[in-house]
Order: C-alpha cells, then structure tokens, then sequence
C-alpha cells in the first residue's frame, strides 16, 4: 500500500474530522474550524512519521482526540458540569440548530461530562466502531476488562444524558420541580 | 431517548449521527486546504538538512565561528611575535637583557698536576722515560692454587692440620669455660 499524498489524506478525511471535532466541542463552530486546522497541521509537521500500512483515518482521529483534549484542557481550569456545559452551549446557540444538532450536541455534553477514560471507551466502540478484542489488545488488557469498563462507561453515559436531557428542558438552568 | 442505550446499535447509531451533524461550512474545506498547501510548500522547499535552523541561529552560529578563528589566528600571531622578540620583551620588562643559560663545558681531561705529589713525580718519571722501569724489579705472580688432584698426602695432611688448629683457636675465644671444662 503506497503511502498517500497528503493532500489525498485532507480530501478523504477532511469531512469526517471537521465533524468529529464539531461534535465534540459543538457547538462552538469557530472553535470546531479552529482545532480542525490544528488537526491537520499537526498532521503536515509529522506527515512523514506516517508509515506505510498504518492508518491514516485512525492516526488522524488520534490527534483529533488530543487535540480536542487539548481544547477542553485550555477551556476549563475545573471538571465541567452539565450545569456548565449546558450554559456555555447556550452561550453559543443562535437558535438555529437542528434537531439532530440539538442532540448530537446532548451527547457532547454527556460526553464531556463523562470520565475521559469512559469517554475514550464509548468513542471507539461507538464512533470508530472498533471491536472489543481490538480495544483490548491496544489497551493491553483483556477482553472481559474491556467489556466490564465498557458496560460502567454505558451507565455513565445513561445517566449524564438523563440529566442533560432534563437540564435542557429546563430554561435557565432551573432544576424540575 | 435513554431507553435504548443499553443497545449497542441504538449507541452506535447514535453516535455516528451526532458526528455528521455537523456539516463543514461552505468555503471551510478549500480555504483550509490552501493553507495547509501554502505550510507544506514552505516546509519542502526548506526540507533541506539544517534548513529548520533559522536566519538568526545561522548567524549567531556565524558569528561564533568566526570570532573563535580570529582569536586563534592573533593568538598564534602573538605567540610568533613574543618568540622572534623575546630577548627585548625580556629587557623591556626587567631592564637587562635576557641571559642565556650558561654553557656547561665537558670536564677537562686529567691532569698530572691533580695526581697527589707521588704518583705525580712516578707518573712524570715514567712519561720521560718509561724505559728506566723496565728494570725494575717485577712483582711475582701470585701462585696459582692447586687443585686436589694434585695434592699430595703431605699437603693434605697439612692443609687439614692448619684448619684444625684454626677452629681450635676459634673455640677458645669463643667459649673459654667450656674449652676449660673439656680439658678437665
């Protein structure tokens, strides 16, 4: 397999970053455009590091994911709230979103108020569609730890959606009586 | 929405939709792409060894260079200079002029004179005329000693006779009490 131009990698997954990092920071849209650039720079400086039978697609979301880390971490001095998060979010609607923008953004911010290991697990299995044996193999670990982390990472998410969900109904960040 | 998240397809399903929710602006993905062509282009036409290293540090590194060769070079000028000049660098200095060490001349040959007044006077007698010695009367060579085989009984028994005598005389000296007590 030859090695890709680098200007064939940004048109193959160029589309697919953009939307994993707007999804994940949505719905700061400036923000989104600025760690996509970032992506790709980051990927031009060690474009040549890229070896022959890696791939592209993974090594490009693997400096998505800290870049996107990296977004958070500059951000928030402390661990956000969904309280938080749904108040920045606020900040940056303009009430034109859509109905799936409104609920990919629900999922971020479950996301973001998950552990970021939790996070990481529900991302590759969900997102990047990597099996269990997989996940494991690269974490080094086995397949029964993967699934038992897998299944905690489920219930965190279950819950930080419920409150998001609830949160969102509620103008102004009002608890439900 | 939550009741199917124990689904692993429902979560799936659910992810993949939230990350192509958002679609790039228009006008996003070329302008992106200029730039990032615009970066590479200034990276390969500088991908040459060294190239990353700025004007600046290029300069600096020149600079360095070439002070550390002009001080080489004038010191071993000075040190050529202080060498051809050494002499009045010395007498600048201390006022006088520099003094070679002394050369050590080679030890006189043997004089007569330094011979004790005896050996001096045969030593002249014998350099005016060494014939005059030839009358002297020459010293006997020493006996050579005769090995055993050619002992007869007589030396033998004289020989033995004197060493027996002689070790008597040491045990006298040594131990006259006991020497004593024997005779008794």
């Amino acid at each position: 397999m030859e090695t890709p131009r680098f200007e064939q990698l940004f048109d193959r997954h160029f589309e697919e970053i953009y939307g994993y990092v707007a999804f994940r920071i949505a719905p700061d849209i400036d923000g989104a455009k600025d760690v996509t650039h970032e992506v790709f720079t980051a990927a031009l400086a060690s474009f040549l590091t890229l070896r022959q039978n890696d791939s592209a697609g993974a090594w490009l979301r693997g400096i998505a994911k800290h870049k996107v880390a990296d977004y958070f971490r500059n951000r928030y001095a402390a661990p956000t709230s969904v309280g938080d998060a749904i108040n920045e979010i606020r900040s940056h609607r303009d009430g034109s979103l859509s109905a799936a923008q409104t609920a990919a953004i629900q999922v971020s911010i479950a996301l973001r108020v998950l552990q970021r290991r939790d996070a990481e697990l529900l991302e590759e299995k969900y997102l990047e569609g990597r099996s269990v044996r997989e996940m494991a193999e690269s974490r080094g670990t086995t397949e029964k730890a993967v699934e038992s982390a897998l299944s905690r990472a489920r219930e965190a998410f279950r819950a930080a959606m419920s409150e998001v969900q609830t949160k969102e109904g509620c103008p102004n960040d009002q608890e439900p009586g | 929405m939550t009741k199917n998240l124990d689904d692993d397809f429902a979560l799936e399903k659910m992810f993949r939709d939230a990350s192509k929710a958002f679609p790039p602006p228009d006008g996003l993905k070329e302008g992106m792409r200029a730039s990032l062509l615009v970066t590479k282009a200034k990276a390969d036409s500088s991908n040459v060894p060294g190239a990353h290293i700025s004007t600046a540090t290029r300069s600096r590194t020149w600079l360095w260079r070439s002070s550390a060769a002009a001080a080489c070079i004038l010191l071993g000028l000075l040190a050529v200079w202080l060498f051809s000049h050494r002499e009045e660098a010395h007498k600048a200095t201390t006022g006088t002029t520099a003094q070679r060490p002394a050369v050590v001349a080679p030890p006189a040959a043997p004089s007569v004179d330094d011979l004790p007044p005896t050996e001096a006077g045969l030593l002249r007698a014998f350099l005016q005329s060494p014939q005059a010695f030839d009358s002297l009367p020459k010293r006997k060579k020493a006996t050579p000693f005769r090995t055993t085989q050619t002992l007869t009984d007589l030396d033998t028994w004289r020989i033995l006779e004197t060493m027996d005598n002689d070790k008597e005389k040491n045990n006298e000296t040594r131990s006259t009490g006991y020497r004593h007590r024997a005779v008794a």
